[in-house]
């Protein structure tokens, strides 16, 4: 009799346990979300995020305009080391690079951090430390970056997994970028063709490479009325001065290593002096702010402003580059340019 | 030497000269390219667009002229080392003077420096990282060969190292891509200013090595041999050392890496004309300036985007030197 | 320089490697027209006497005077000029031709950046006849015998035209025929006039010619005079430490005797 009624008792505990287990594994925990990022991956973030790492350089300035930016736990050397970014928000200073240029990440600085979730660029392939880190169980949130409208998609999933307010903005935001986006091509879809100049983007100065097809610098290249006049695939890639004669573009815009002295070095130079873009003195140094405004930064919202009015200067006569920079920034980065700042990021000079 | 021979040797490189003036992805007509040639002797009707004018003579001609006078001077360089080294395997970069260059082009792209700077800080680089090479080899006022090889060994290392570490911080976007381009190697840095100013180093280095041609002779039969011929084979060795390191700086820090050039030519001159260095010198001149000229022509036109002149050089010195050393077995008769 | 005043001479001539002495106080004097065979055994620091009367070490204390001169003041040029100097050891790298290395004796003749003159390569091509071996002068010298690449190396230091000559064990390397043309051509040259210094660890070889030996000593010091009054049963034991007989046999062609020495009677 006391024999049955033990076995009887350890099966009843034996089934609540299986039970317990069963419910625990099929209830939704109310403290996390999930969300499918680029690569296609089903992730699990908390509820409430409060520490973000941001191993994408552009990304961080993204962050920064959605006000998220005191969440930031961990960045990038290169990111914070961006002029206009510690003026606007000197906090990154402080903030530990927990990775190098190339992404890679120095694990114990990074989980130090604590960080509820990373935000990472993904161009197709995982970077070789998501193994490392997934075994923290530290979320990664991979983002897209090979186009225009892949930043658009990106700037609303960084909102998203920051919180409510940061998703606010991001809506606020990506509606301006459409705005603007909508402000240029209803001019600049009626171009003919012959009217649309041949843009060449530089991406280095010492060794002559260029932005080609297929990437975010195309993009707005052709939104602001222009056709890319590099003939290749991808960023910064190399190329021969005789092929830029060959291409002999109409505009030069001075891109990602932009400055004075790189864009007089091509207007001293005697091999590009035949170049049409040269003969007309249509060589642009590209805005710079709190990242550069060519590539994934937040401020590509104003960057096919401002390359659509150096393209088209007749058609967007009315178009007021330095007043929308001014607006941007107060808006978004809560800072009152003065006049000589504004120069300054205009010709994408340091503060 | 044959005067059949001497002629062959300087009209080689020059009609290869001429002919890479109208070859290219931009289409120039070799009788377009004469008229605007002859016109900047004497003053003709120019019937030609200024465009094409720049091509030829800011862009093509620059750029032959350095690629003959690059593979030129690391061609003598080699032979020049390779007597001094009593080793038929050293090349120039044996005392580091490549990868202290590689290093200061690498500052110069992180730093955003455009392509004039960069030459200069490369130069400079090269010939610190030699200076340091000679110095730690220095025992006892004297500089033995094997010192010299391992300090080499050691300052290139240290160099290399250096250079990793930049290639470590620089962006993945655009500095790092542009450094991994510059390291390949790539005459696309041509111009007329460029090339005023790495000429004067490589001529100076060149003529320096014709002058002691006939040293470096006695002194590959060994130091002591040497100076019992009553050669100063200490200030010789630091002489040759400053011409080939003139000669070496001043070639990487206009155009990048190219190997094999400073290996392999001077094997194929002594193939041809023996060791002896009175012969031996003029022709890796001849040589290494049609081969280099003959890659360019190559590396530039065969696709859009550059083809980098190390990766040809070496595609084709690999094999070449391969069945070399199966020809001769080993034993460089 | 009146007849039998020394061409070269050295006085209290001593060298250290490191704390280790390895002469002193050697006086030594080199006659116009003879050949002098300095004898020891392996590492009694005979090569590095005649280094440093050559000028390619410096002496620790003493002089090696050259007529008027002091040998270590001159220049390498001057000095190549008027002492020639065979090397026990030489390894080959690149194929020049026989004449080639020849010509490189006339070197200390011709400026820093100065090329062979025709009359350079006359020079070069009548040591070679001296030698005998004008036959050989376009051949690779890396592809001759050991032998007749010491005979190039000969010719050589007779196209630098010295004053004197230096042979530091020129036939360690050699089997018998090589030897045997090696030193009959020493012999040759020896006739010629010009004084010659040989180092040997081989005491035979100094019977082979008329002239004084020097025999060196373990404690560093030079015993001089005739090859039969240096070189005896008890000298050789001493400075072999093995037991070496000195023999007298009749010459197989001529009259006269021959002397030889071996261990092995």
């Amino acid at each position: 009799m006391n024999r049955r009624k033990s076995l009887i008792g350890v099966a009843c505990l034996w089934g609540i346990g299986i039970l317990a287990a069963g419910t625990r594994t099929h209830a939704a925990d109310p403290d996390t979300r999930q969300l499918t990022d680029a690569a296609g991956r089903l992730v699990t973030i908390p509820a409430g995020v409060t520490r973000v790492a941001d191993p994408w350089h552009a990304n961080n300035s993204v962050v920064l305009m959605l006000g998220g930016a005191d969440k930031i736990v961990a960045t990038t050397a290169q990111a914070q080391n961006q002029p206009w970014f510690r003026r606007l928000y000197p906090r990154i200073k402080q903030v530990p690079a927990a990775f190098n240029a190339a992404g890679e990440v120095n694990i114990e600085a990074l989980i130090g951090a604590r960080p509820d979730v990373i935000l990472m660029a993904y161009d197709g392939t995982l970077p070789l430390w998501t193994g490392a880190v997934s075994a923290y169980r530290v979320p990664i949130v991979m983002m897209p970056n090979r186009s225009l409208a892949e930043l658009k998609t990106t700037v609303h999933m960084t909102g998203e997994v920051l919180g409510e307010s940061e998703s606010r903005v991001a809506a606020e935001y990506l509606r301006y970028f459409d705005d603007n986006i909508r402000r240029v091509t209803s001019v600049t879809s009626k171009l003919k063709s012959l009217e649309r100049p041949k843009v060449l983007h530089t991406a280095s100065a010492g060794v002559l490479t260029v932005d080609g097809r297929q990437s975010v610098i195309d993009d707005w290249i052709t939104i602001a009325g222009g056709i890319n006049a590099a003939d290749v695939v991808g960023l910064a890639r190399p190329v021969t001065m005789e092929q830029v004669a060959a291409w002999n573009p109409d505009v030069i815009i001075v891109g990602t290593a932009p400055n004075q002295q790189n864009r007089q070095a091509i207007l001293d130079d005697p091999r590009w002096r035949q170049i049409k873009a040269v003969k007309d003195g249509r060589v642009f140094v590209n805005p710079s702010g709190v990242y550069l405004w060519d590539r994934h930064s937040a401020e590509a919202a104003l960057q096919v402003l401002w390359a659509a009015k150096t393209l088209h200067p007749a058609e967007f006569a009315d178009l007021d580059v330095g007043k929308e920079t001014r607006n941007f920034y107060e808006k978004y980065f809560h800072y009152a340019l003065s006049d000589d700042e504004l120069n300054s990021i205009l010709h994408a000079a340091p503060p | 030497m044959r005067r059949s021979v001497v002629v062959a040797m300087i009209a080689a490189p020059l009609a290869l000269l001429y002919a890479s003036l109208f070859v290219g992805r931009f289409t120039v007509a070799p009788a377009e390219v004469a008229r605007i040639l002859w016109s900047n002797v004497y003053p003709i009707a120019h019937d030609w667009p200024a465009s094409v004018e720049t091509i030829v003579m800011q862009i093509r001609l620059p750029r032959a002229v350095l690629a003959m006078f690059v593979g030129a001077g690391l061609a003598a360089s080699g032979s020049a080392y390779q007597g001094m080294f009593r080793n038929p395997l050293v090349s120039p970069d044996i005392l580091g003077v490549t990868a202290a260059s590689a290093f200061g082009a690498a500052v110069a792209l992180l730093l955003s420096r455009n392509a004039l700077e960069l030459q200069v800080v490369a130069f400079t680089f090269g010939l610190a990282g030699v200076f340091f090479t000679y110095l730690l080899a220095r025992v006892y006022r004297a500089t033995p060969v094997l010192m010299l090889v391992l300090s080499g060994v050691i300052v290139a290392a240290f160099f290399s190292a250096l250079l990793s570490g930049a290639k470590y911080v620089a962006d993945p976007e655009s500095k790092l891509p542009a450094i991994t381009y510059w390291l390949l190697g790539s005459l696309n840095a041509a111009s007329t200013r460029s090339l005023a100013m790495a000429l004067p180093p490589i001529i100076a280095g060149s003529a320096g090595l014709m002058f002691l041609r006939w040293q470096l002779n006695v002194l590959a039969m060994g130091d002591d041999e040497a100076r019992s011929l009553g050669v100063r084979t200490e200030a010789l060795k630091a002489g040759v050392i400053v011409c080939t390191t003139l000669i070496t700086a001043a070639s990487v820090s206009v155009c990048g890496i190219v190997g094999w050039v400073g290996l392999v030519i001077p094997h194929l001159g002594r193939m041809l004309v023996g060791p002896d260095h009175r012969a031996l010198l003029p022709m890796s001149f001849c040589i290494g300036a049609t081969y280099l000229l003959f890659i360019d022509d190559v590396a530039r036109t065969a696709t859009v985007g550059e083809i980098p002149l190390g990766i040809l050089t070496a595609l084709i010195g690999a094999p070449f030197f391969a069945y070399l050393l199966r020809k001769t077995r080993g034993t460089w008769q | 320089m009146a007849v039998g005043e020394p061409l070269i001479e050295v006085r209290g001539a001593a060298f250290k490697y490191g704390e280790r002495t390895v002469f002193a106080s050697i006086d030594l004097d080199i006659f116009t027209g003879e050949v002098l065979t300095i004898l020891g055994p392996n590492g009694c620091g005979k090569s590095t006497l005649l280094r440093c009367i050559g000028g390619a070490l410096r002496l620790a204390e003493g002089t090696v005077r050259m007529g008027n001169d002091d040998l270590s003041t001159l220049d390498p040029g001057a000095r190549a000029r008027r002492i020639g100097f065979l090397f026990q050891d030489h390894t080959p790298t690149f194929p020049f031709t026989v004449l080639d290395v020849t010509v490189m004796g006339r070197t200390p003749h011709m400026s820093i950046f100065g090329m062979p003159s025709p009359r350079d390569t006359a020079l070069a091509e009548e040591a070679l006849d001296t030698v005998g071996i004008r036959h050989l002068k376009n051949r690779p010298y890396t592809e001759l015998s050991g032998g007749e690449r010491q005979l190039v190396l000969l010719s050589r230091t007779l196209a630098q035209q010295p004053d004197a000559i230096l042979l530091d064990e020129p036939t360690s390397h050699l089997d018998m025929r090589n030897q045997v043309l090696c030193l009959k051509t020493i012999g040759a040259l020896a006739a010629l006039g010009r004084p010659m210094i040989m180092t040997t660890h081989d005491p035979n070889h100094a019977f082979l010619y008329p002239g004084r030996v020097a025999l060196m000593k373990p404690d560093g010091s030079l015993l001089t005079g005739p090859a039969s009054d240096v070189i005896t049963n008890a000298t050789l034991s001493m400075i072999y430490g093995t037991d070496i007989g000195v023999f007298s046999v009749a010459r197989r062609a001529g009259p006269g005797e021959f002397k030889f020495c071996s261990p092995w009677q």
